[in-house]
């Protein structure tokens, strides 16, 4: 047993040094670790009662990255991706009466490899579906707090009646319908052409995601990026549904900005095919931004329900890397069997520091 | 009826416009942001290898701090430019510091350091 364990471990060593031997002088190689610590202190009122939580922001998680690339050849460069996330109290996990620091979740986030070539980019393992952040086009310069996901911040509030009853969630009853989000998946995008991309990826449950991007810089008009995706969950999701969903957002020369998110989905045979409409309206200046914000889903939980929500932002970014922001909103529900459904307000105040 | 709207709209602005504008990468919502970092001027984060460097080191040397295992702070290498920034201080500061305490103090200190050499 003894002398197969050194027999082995002489075979590998020697099959390492032929392989290292034999690799080739690469012609740009980079490792790079990054990362963000995101925390906030957030208020919550539910009409019966409030609470102060000391939270990680949901909207972009506290985490860290390895990334690496060679440029194997003059046309092809390959690539890795290593991200997780650590999440302590995360703010779309609290509701109102927890009293203690939540949970900690350790999560994979993105493993996989790419490689970049003259017809395309080929990604493999787990990230981004090809649908993943068509929802979400936002130059508002304000996403670190305030997106067209709102339930990212707070989804797990609830919506009580006068009586303290639970009704629902806030996350139970919106969602921006933003592709299958990231995914153990194979992926494609083509290359970039006059800012225009096509991408389509496949995953476990033959769900599939075929999405369009387009940014573009208009000098004196300012930027504009535009995304759709069209989504087939297939046997991934029960009852299964397909879903289309896209987002276009404006930044002018000036600092204003406009944003509008919107998508709908066909859950089979449940006769509800929900929707949702998103729309901001922001000014960037200097190292501000501010932004107002109304969405509302329609009949994501229950037939004719009306899960809305108004808010506001400011983000400051004074240094590289350091933004501190705070946000207020108020969300309500109206569903048709169910009278007396009080607001939730929140608060959230907060730095994220890249690293 | 306003989603497919809303979507029209998106196609007709991809396609329409795809004719002119110069692409960009627009910013990620919920991503870790682009850009430089509290520790790295580079635009991706700290690069541990860098083949082109040919050596490990963090992307910006000037900014941090290298922490030993006992925990101490020892001073980062700086690069040239950095210290030619400091040389220019230098000579702003020798100019403007003739006759202050300070500047005697270090008058004494040169003396004391030819002194020094001398004694070797």
């Amino acid at each position: 047993m003894k002398n197969n364990f050194f027999k082995y471990l002489s075979y590998s060593s020697i099959v390492a040094v032929i392989i290292l031997l034999g690799l080739q002088p690469v012609q740009a190689v980079e490792v790079k670790l990054s990362g963000q610590i995101n925390r906030a202190v957030m208020w919550a009122d539910n009409g019966e009662d409030s609470e102060v939580f000391n939270v990680d922001n949901g909207n972009s998680s506290t985490r860290f990255r390895l990334t690496g690339s060679e440029e194997v050849n003059d046309s092809v460069k390959v690539g890795v991706v290593w991200e997780n996330e650590f999440v302590s109290n995360g703010s779309g996990n609290v509701d109102i009466g927890q009293e203690n620091d939540g949970t900690s979740d350790f999560n994979e986030r993105k493993m996989e490899a790419y490689f970049v070539m003259p017809f395309g980019k080929v990604s493999i393992g787990q990230g981004d579906g090809a649908g993943n952040g068509t929802s979400e086009e936002d130059l508002s310069g304000t996403s670190v707090i305030m997106y067209s996901s709102v339930g990212d911040t707070s989804g797990s509030i609830n919506f009580r009646d006068d009586d303290d009853n639970k009704i629902a969630t806030i996350g139970s009853t919106r969602t921006n319908f933003d592709g299958l989000s990231r995914n153990d998946r194979v992926r494609y995008d083509t290359p970039k052409f006059r800012g225009a991309t096509l991408s389509v990826s496949g995953t476990n449950g033959d769900a599939y995601e075929l999405a369009a991007r387009y940014s573009g810089d208009f000098d004196s008009l300012g930027k504009i990026t535009a995304a759709i995706a069209y989504v087939d969950a297939n046997k991934r999701k029960d009852p299964e549904w397909t879903q289309i969903g896209g987002s276009v957002s404006w930044l002018h020369t000036s600092g204003i900005n406009l944003t509008v998110s919107s998508g709908s989905r066909d859950i089979d045979n449940t006769g509800r095919d929900p929707v949702n409409y998103y729309g901001k309206l922001g000014y960037k200046f200097d190292i501000h931004a501010i932004a107002v914000e109304y969405g509302v889903t329609e009949d994501l939980d229950q037939n004719k329900d009306k899960s809305k929500n108004y808010g506001l932002a400011y983000v400051m970014k004074p240094w590289n890397g350091v933004e501190f922001y705070g946000t207020y909103r108020i969300f309500e529900l109206d569903r048709d069997d169910t009278s007396n459904i009080e607001d939730i307000q929140q608060v959230m105040i907060g730095t994220r520091v890249k690293f | 009826m306003l989603t497919p709207m809303v979507l029209l709209v998106s196609i007709m602005i991809m396609g329409v416009w795809s004719c002119a504008g110069k692409p960009f990468d627009p910013p990620q919502a919920g991503e870790i942001p682009r850009g430089p970092g509290i520790f790295t001027k580079g635009p991706d984060g700290a690069v541990l290898y860098d083949s082109n460097k040919e050596s490990l080191s963090p992307a910006s040397p000037s900014q941090t701090i290298a922490t030993s295992s006992a925990g101490t702070e020892q001073p980062a290498v700086t690069s040239d430019y950095e210290d030619f920034e400091a040389y220019r201080e230098w000579l702003l500061w020798k100019k403007s510091a003739v006759g202050t305490p300070e500047y005697e103090e270090f008058q004494q200190w040169r003396e004391w350091r030819k002194y020094q050499e001398w004694r070797k």
